[in-house]
């Protein structure tokens, strides 16, 4: 409810004072309203400060028309009582600008993250693999992880799919058959959703725990990562997989939550106001949690000796030693050869 | 030819829904689905106006600009069109219409939109022209043969005019000069108490 109550609050920031003015603007109940509104002894007409509009009966009518609101019909559906809504075209401009901003961002971050791996290549252990593992990562939790990842990975391609492939996929299939992908497409990124979902809430109650800052971590900011000033002490996360998953934790609870909304339009929200907000949500936040993905598999990928944590469950002695030194100390780590 | 275009002339309006039924008669438009509907704004008080509202089928059209899969086409009259075999449901462009005018049968999977139709200006779609296929997916197509939309043949007050923009609008022209609009309107003064013709 809290969440619904902050998107409420956004909503009405972004469309601004004149979605609020429109609103107040209310047809007169009663003739009593209607005399009092229009008539004077002067035949002036009355408008009340407050509204600022003309309260001349034309223009009454056609502000009614473009204001948005729900007026009498006798046929039945999602909006059907709203004349002209002005504000579909204002999420279709501001749609298109974020999938430009898309376009931009998402090959940069690809290609920087290509590009860092191939200047630095991967980052050593100070001491080599001594032989001896501990356990990093249960079972439960890398079953979690894999399952978050790859419905995330689905979610995300079918999601920029559905965002652009008009303008690159068309060209290449050829219209009938685009269709028939994009279908898949949406069907696909339909199903998985749900499935995400599940799993995101299964990695929040998992690893929330590990995750509050703890004392000592800023310091993980302050050296860049260990990128500058070499060694820096760490507990089961540092602060950079720390700020991974507070990303993971808000976007992908607003995702979440949009994405159903939207999946279950009629049922939970028909207004289309509510939709396109939620749609707008759902594509910053999954561009956010997209680009933030890169940097996450790009740390598992160029540091040497951390992809064994989530495939087996298990890392070198000297890999926990030269990245989460506290917490390395504080575990039974009674080496497994 | 002709720019086609619909008006709907709100001092006439009755709110008597011929539009409505006609449409749905026509087309065979399924339960659920409304191609045109009317509202009533100020329902039951003396300043209440109705106007029916369907696709009015936009020169630039938000529907065509905002589809995923680049279902829609505009005809040589301007006739807003959609092809039903590309369309995914995805709804976007229910989002992006002024008008609400896209409409969907709840048909797909896990009784998710389905495809989306809407008001074609009885001009059928994609398919042949009198096929089959055309009047299955897409309804009548009157402008085919010659005539114009069933809804504002039906019109009861002559409220709807549809077909070409200029003749069209030299209608509704002489209709005001007749009448007078706005303040002018005959009756006006009356109605709104004050000062008018």
């Amino acid at each position: 409810m809290n969440s619904f109550i902050r998107v409420f609050i956004l909503f009405f920031l972004l469309f601004g004072y004149s979605f609020a003015a429109e609103k107040t603007v209310d047809a007169p109940a009663y003739t009593q309203d209607l005399k009092q509104l229009y008539v004077t002894e002067d035949g002036l007409v009355k408008t009340p400060s407050k509204i600022g509009y003309s309260n001349a009966p034309g223009s009454k009518f056609w502000r009614g028309v473009r204001s948005g609101k729900s007026y009498s019909t006798q046929v039945i559906g999602d909006d059907v009582g709203v004349f002209i809504n002005s504000y579909g075209e204002d999420w279709r401009l501001l749609k298109n600008q974020i999938t430009d901003i898309n376009l931009i961002l998402i090959p940069l971050a690809l290609i920087t993250v290509v590009l860092l791996y191939l200047i630095f290549g991967k980052f050593k252990l100070s001491s080599g693999f001594s032989g001896n593992t501990v356990e990093r990562f249960k079972l439960i939790e890398i079953v979690i992880h894999w399952g978050t990842a790859v419905s995330f990975i689905i979610l995300g391609l079918t999601g920029l799919v559905l965002l652009f492939g008009r303008f690159f996929l068309i060209p290449l299939l050829g219209e009938e058959t685009f269709a028939v992908f994009a279908e898949f497409t949406m069907d696909t990124h339909d199903i998985v959703g749900p499935v995400f979902s599940v799993f995101l809430i299964a990695m929040i109650i998992k690893f929330v725990k590990d995750n509050i800052y703890q004392k000592g971590d800023i310091n993980w900011l302050l050296t860049g990562g260990g990128l500058f000033g070499k060694h820096v002490d760490a507990w089961r996360f540092n602060l950079g997989e720390k700020a991974w998953f507070w990303i993971v934790f808000f976007a992908g609870l607003v995702i979440t939550l949009s994405g159903y909304i939207m999946l279950f339009t009629g049922i939970v929200a028909g207004q289309r106001e509510i939709i396109e907000l939620m749609n707008i949500l759902h594509t910053v936040s999954a561009t956010l949690m997209i680009l933030s993905m890169f940097g996450h598999i790009y740390m598992g990928v160029a540091l040497e000796g951390s992809m064994p944590a989530m495939t087996t469950g298990k890392v070198d002695e000297n890999w926990a030693k030269d990245h989460h030194s506290l917490w390395y100390q504080d575990i039974d780590n009674k080496p497994n050869t | 030819m002709a720019r086609m275009k619909f008006l709907c002339d709100a001092e006439r309006c009755t709110e008597c829904n011929s539009c409505v039924t006609a449409c749905k008669n026509e087309n065979e438009v399924p339960w659920g689905i409304n191609r045109r509907r009317v509202v009533t704004i100020n329902d039951g008080t003396p300043g209440e106006r109705s106007i029916s509202v369907a696709c009015m089928h936009c020169s630039d059209a938000p529907c065509m600009a905002v589809c995923p899969v680049d279902c829609f086409y505009q005809t040589d009259d301007g006739v807003v069109l959609h092809d039903k075999d590309l369309c995914i449901g995805c709804g976007y462009c229910f989002y992006a219409c002024p008008f609400g005018a896209p409409q969907f049968p709840s048909t797909g999977v896990f009784g998710s939109k389905g495809k989306m139709d809407k008001c074609t200006f009885c001009n059928g779609g994609p398919e042949e022209d009198h096929s089959h296929a055309e009047e299955q997916k897409y309804g009548a197509n009157r402008i085919a043969e010659g005539k114009l939309p069933i809804c504002a043949e039906m019109c009861s007050s002559k409220a709807l005019l549809a077909g070409d923009g200029d003749e069209v609008a030299d209608i509704f022209r002489e209709r005001s000069t007749y009448r007078g609009s706005g303040a002018g309107a005959w009756g006006w003064g009356t109605a709104y108490n004050r000062k008018g013709g």
